[in-house]
Order: C-alpha cells, then structure tokens, then sequence
C-alpha cells in the first residue's frame, strides 16, 4: 500500500530524510517513531505529495509519488500536526467545504459529515464555530475531515499530542476501530504506549530508517527473552544450578529474584522452575520481564548515535 | 466543484468577519451617498443663482454644453472613476491576505493536500476577493444613477448612464479588480509577512491608477471601441498574470519554510 525506495529529501544540502525504503501492506497500522527533527513529518510530506523527494522514488496505493500525485492526494487522508480548521465555520461546514474538494456528492456528503460527527460525539455542536471547540474537539474535527472521502491510507501526524489524557484515550479508541476497518495508518508519534497498542509494525527513524518491525521483534532482538523467578529462600547453589542447565543464556541475582535469559521461555520454563524446586526453592512468582517499547526505542537511538 | 467550494468557504468567513466584510462593501455605498450629497447642493446652487462656476476650465469637449451641465460633467466624470477604482483597491488586502492567511492559520496543508489544484486556488481565492467589492460597486453605481435622475437634468443624467461608462463599470472595472487581486495572491504567496504582501500588492495598483486618471483627464478618450480593446487587454493580463501567479506558487517553500 505504501512503498518507499531510497526516499531522500534535502533541505539547503542538508538530509531530512536520508534513502528510507518501507513496504507497509493493506490494513497496516505503521507506527513512525523518532525524536524531534528526524524527518517523520518531512516523510509524510513527501507521501502525500507535498512536497517532491530530492531523489528516491515512492508509491502510496499503487500511484507513484511526482507521477500521479492527483490520485494521490484524492486516495489519502491527512492529519496534520495542528488541526488547522476554519475558526469562524462550524465543524459542519469545515468538514462539508473538504468533502466538496474530494468531489463528494451533497448526500454523500451529508451521511458521511453526519456519520463522522456522530462517532465523535460531536453531532449536538455540529452548527458550532469551531473556534470556539476544545483542543480535543478541534483535533477529533481535523480526524473526521481526514476520513470523509473514505482514503485507504490515512496519514496521522501525533494525532493524541497536547491532548488531555480522556480525548487522547477517545482518539486512540477511534483509530483502533480504523484498524478494523482495512484502512493502511501510517501514525508518526512520540507516544510509545500509544504505538506499542495501536501498531502492527514500527519503525524508527533519525534521518535515515534504524529500525522496522513488530514492537515484539525488536524487543526480542535487543534484549532477548527473560524470565525472573522470585524465590523466598534463594540460595547460592541454586544460582549456579540454573547457571548450569544447558538452555540457559545467562542468569543473574537481584535480591531475592533470578532473572535468566532464555532463548524459548515457553519450553524452557518448566524446567526452570522444576530444577529450582528439586532443590528445595519455595517459588514464590515466575514472569517474563518485558523491557518496554520506550527501552527499546531509546536503545535503538543510543545505538545510532552518530559518534 | 472545488473552485465553488472554495469561493463559499472565503465568501462565509468574509460574512463572519464584518469588520473585513464593511471593509469591502461599505466604500463604494459611502461614496454614493457623499456624490448625491453634493449633486444635491449644485441642484440648490443652480436653483439660487441660475448657473454653476469652475474654478477648473471647462474642457473643449463639454464646449457645447450649458455651463451648469458642463461643470456637473466635469465633476461627475471624477465620481464615476472612483466607481471604477474601488474594486480595485479594495480587494487587494483581502487577497494579499490570502494565501498567509492560510498559513497562519495552519490550514494551508490540509488544503493541499486535497486533490484541489493551484490554479484552482488562487483563481477561486482571487474572485471570491474580488466579487463583494465589484458588486458593490455596480449597486452604488446603479444606486448612484438613481438618485441622480432626480437631481440632474436630462443631459447629465445621459452622460451618467453613457454606454461607455456603464460598459467600464459593468466589464472593464470587474477585470481590472481581477488583475489587482491576482497580483495581490501572487504577493501573498510569495511573501511570509502580510503587511509586505499589501504594500507589495498596492504598488501593482499604481499602473491600473494612471490609465484611470488618463481617461478621467481626456488622454484616453472613452470610446466604444477604446473600451473594448481595454477590455481584452485587461483580460489577456488577466490570464497572464494568473498563469505568472500559478508558476510563481511555490508549495514547497510555502509549506516548509515560512513559519
């Protein structure tokens, strides 16, 4: 649905975005992560022929980016980073004034404006400028005028940033129900819970792509899969028990807890525990310590620090 | 279809924003009222004292009118040329405020990334600045004609409602109010600060002031025929200066540079 081939824009000799090559399937939602500056809202320019690539090449549902950039623009809907709404209009006209430039008709226009607006629960001020509407209410205005024309691929730029935590948890809800949908979202956040719930794949970017896949393959790339076991009486011969089992990849002490790296902790598990228990330990908890997607992604950062 | 849908959006927040929507419409209609005002007081004149003076000769071209009929000719030929310069002018900030508008506002990235194409823009945004003024104008003028049928005699009221007039306000107005708001969007996207953009805008009006003042002075006379071939000059720069404000569009640098 969105492909990108050594996609690069300079800005004053300066890359902004440095040879990014993605495939992101139909029905995908793809979180694009990467701090201030990396050059997500930069990609999501270019996918949306806004602006051309310095040299590169990119297809967004099978039209290619400077070739068919009409087709483009009619099969996408964009979230900005700001709302940028009519102030002086209501939420009905804003929305009925871009569904006229998608070339809708006024009944089509009519059932999705109504549709969109009462998923957002925001029928009751339809007639409202949107001026006076909350950052949240803009923000949910801004989603529907992406989504009238009904695009196969959505493009999100922070869509929950500045909200307050009750209309970012609405907005999420929302773009979880997009994903049933079949749409491709491609969804530029800093918000890692919010990627790590929503998104099938992420990718992190610093100019050029670090890394690209399911947040649980680069969790398991990085730090591997571990298993803390809490013991009431951990001895020291039970650490150099576990230490010895031939499936274990390292293990360590901390308090009353082992935390031991296994490479399939679904079947190495049990063996585990069993050889802790033939040695008289009183297991109190066995779980997987799982390193958070904010781990993973700062690490993922600190390893493409430029030196 | 998108052209409309833009010239409806502009047209709303003009109508929502009344201190820019008496901007454009209330000149023209003040104007009418000051210009009756006055033919009012020279009806009272010529009533008092039979006549009217000039502190100006009277042009050889009014010779053969009665002096009170030349000199209200002469002054009415002023008047009616603020009826052809007010579409001109008064758009011109609204259009220079176009373009920056939009990207003040940030709504300028969602515009284009719909499938509305940059002539598409700037001509809906051009006329939608232009026509409230031009319809102003054209009511004031009609307005302005009425009232004078009541003050003025026969012969003046003749040169009020002359075929070369009405033509310049009817036709010859509405393209030269084109070419100032086309040159005001081609300042407004070319330059990221508003009050540059009008200052900007305003110089290109000097031009279209000196062929208004030329045919207010006798140096262009106002035939038919003049009046034609103005108006097909004036709509060949039209689409000139159009096609110059669609190649002069720079998305990119609008989008990723002007803050």
């Amino acid at each position: 649905m969105i492909r990108t081939q050594g996609l690069t824009r300079h800005f004053n000799g300066r890359a902004a975005v440095d040879d990014l090559d993605l495939e992101i399937g139909r029905g995908e939602v793809f979180g694009f992560l990467g701090p201030n500056g990396a050059g997500k809202t930069t990609t999501v320019r270019l996918l949306c022929c806004l602006i051309a690539p310095t040299r590169g090449r990119a297809w967004v549902n099978g039209f290619e980016v400077g070739v068919d950039s009409d087709a483009i623009r009619a099969s996408v809907g964009i979230l900005t980073e700001t709302p940028g709404l009519y102030d002086r209009l209501s939420a009905e006209r804003n929305l009925d004034i871009f569904a006229r430039l998608y070339g809708m008709s006024a009944s089509e226009r009519e059932a999705q404006i109504k549709r969109y607006l009462q998923m957002l629960d925001l029928w009751e001020k339809r007639r409202e400028p949107v001026g006076t509407f909350s950052k949240g209410m803009r923000q949910k205005v801004a989603l529907a005028r992406a989504l009238l024309h009904e695009p196969p691929v959505l493009f999100l730029d922070e869509p929950t940033a500045g909200l307050d935590p009750e209309v970012a948890k609405t907005v999420r809800d929302f773009i979880a129900e997009l994903r049933g949908e079949g749409r491709t979202i491609f969804l530029c956040t800093h918000n890692l819970d919010e990627a790590e719930r929503l998104c099938n794949r992420i990718a992190v970017l610093r100019t050029r792509l670090i890394a690209v896949d399911t947040p649980e393959s680069l969790r398991r790339r990085l730090f591997g899969r571990r298993t803390v076991v809490r013991v009431r009486n951990l001895a020291p011969e039970m650490v150099r028990a576990v230490a010895g089992l031939p499936f274990v990849q390292h293990v360590s002490q901390e308090g009353a807890q082992l935390v031991v790296d296994l490479g399939d902790p679904e079947e190495q598990n049990p063996a585990l525990v069993n050889c802790l228990v033939g040695l008289g330990a009183e297991v109190q908890f066995v779980t997987e310590l799982r390193h958070s997607l904010e781990e993973v992604y700062l690490t993922l950062l600190e390893e493409e620090k430029p030196a | 279809m998108r052209v409309r849908a833009i010239i409806d959006k502009e047209w709303e927040e003009i109508v929502r924003n009344r201190s820019v929507f008496w901007s454009l419409v209330l000149l023209p209609l003040v104007l009418t009222v000051i210009f009756l005002a006055i033919l009012f007081f020279m009806r009272l004149e010529v009533q008092r004292t039979g006549s009217l003076r000039s502190n100006s000769p009277i042009p050889a071209h009014l010779a053969g009118y009665r002096p009170a009929d030349a000199v209200q000719i002469m002054i009415l030929n002023q008047f009616l040329m603020y009826f052809l310069m007010a579409p001109m002018a008064l758009p011109i900030y609204v259009a220079a405020h176009s373009i920056i508008g939009e990207k003040q506002a940030r709504s300028l990235e969602p515009l284009l990334a719909t499938p509305v194409r940059t002539w598409e823009l700037l001509f809906a945004k051009s006329v939608a600045a232009a026509v409230p003024p031009i319809i102003a104008a054209w009511v004031s003028y009609g307005l302005f004609a009425l009232g004078a049928s009541f003050l003025v005699s026969p012969v003046v009221l003749a040169e009020i409602l002359h075929p070369a007039w009405v033509l310049s306000v009817v036709i010859l107005s509405p393209l030269f109010a084109m070419l100032s708001v086309f040159v005001g969007v081609i300042a407004s996207s070319r330059m990221n600060d508003p009050r540059a953009a009008q200052q900007w805008s305003a110089v290109f009006l000097v031009p279209a002031i000196a062929a208004g003042m030329a045919m207010m002075f006798g140096v262009i006379r106002m035939s038919l025929l003049t009046l034609l071939l103005g108006a097909i000059v004036v709509a060949i720069a039209d689409a000139v200066v159009l096609w110059f404000a669609v190649r002069l569009f720079q998305r990119e640098v609008i989008l990723t540079r002007w803050r």
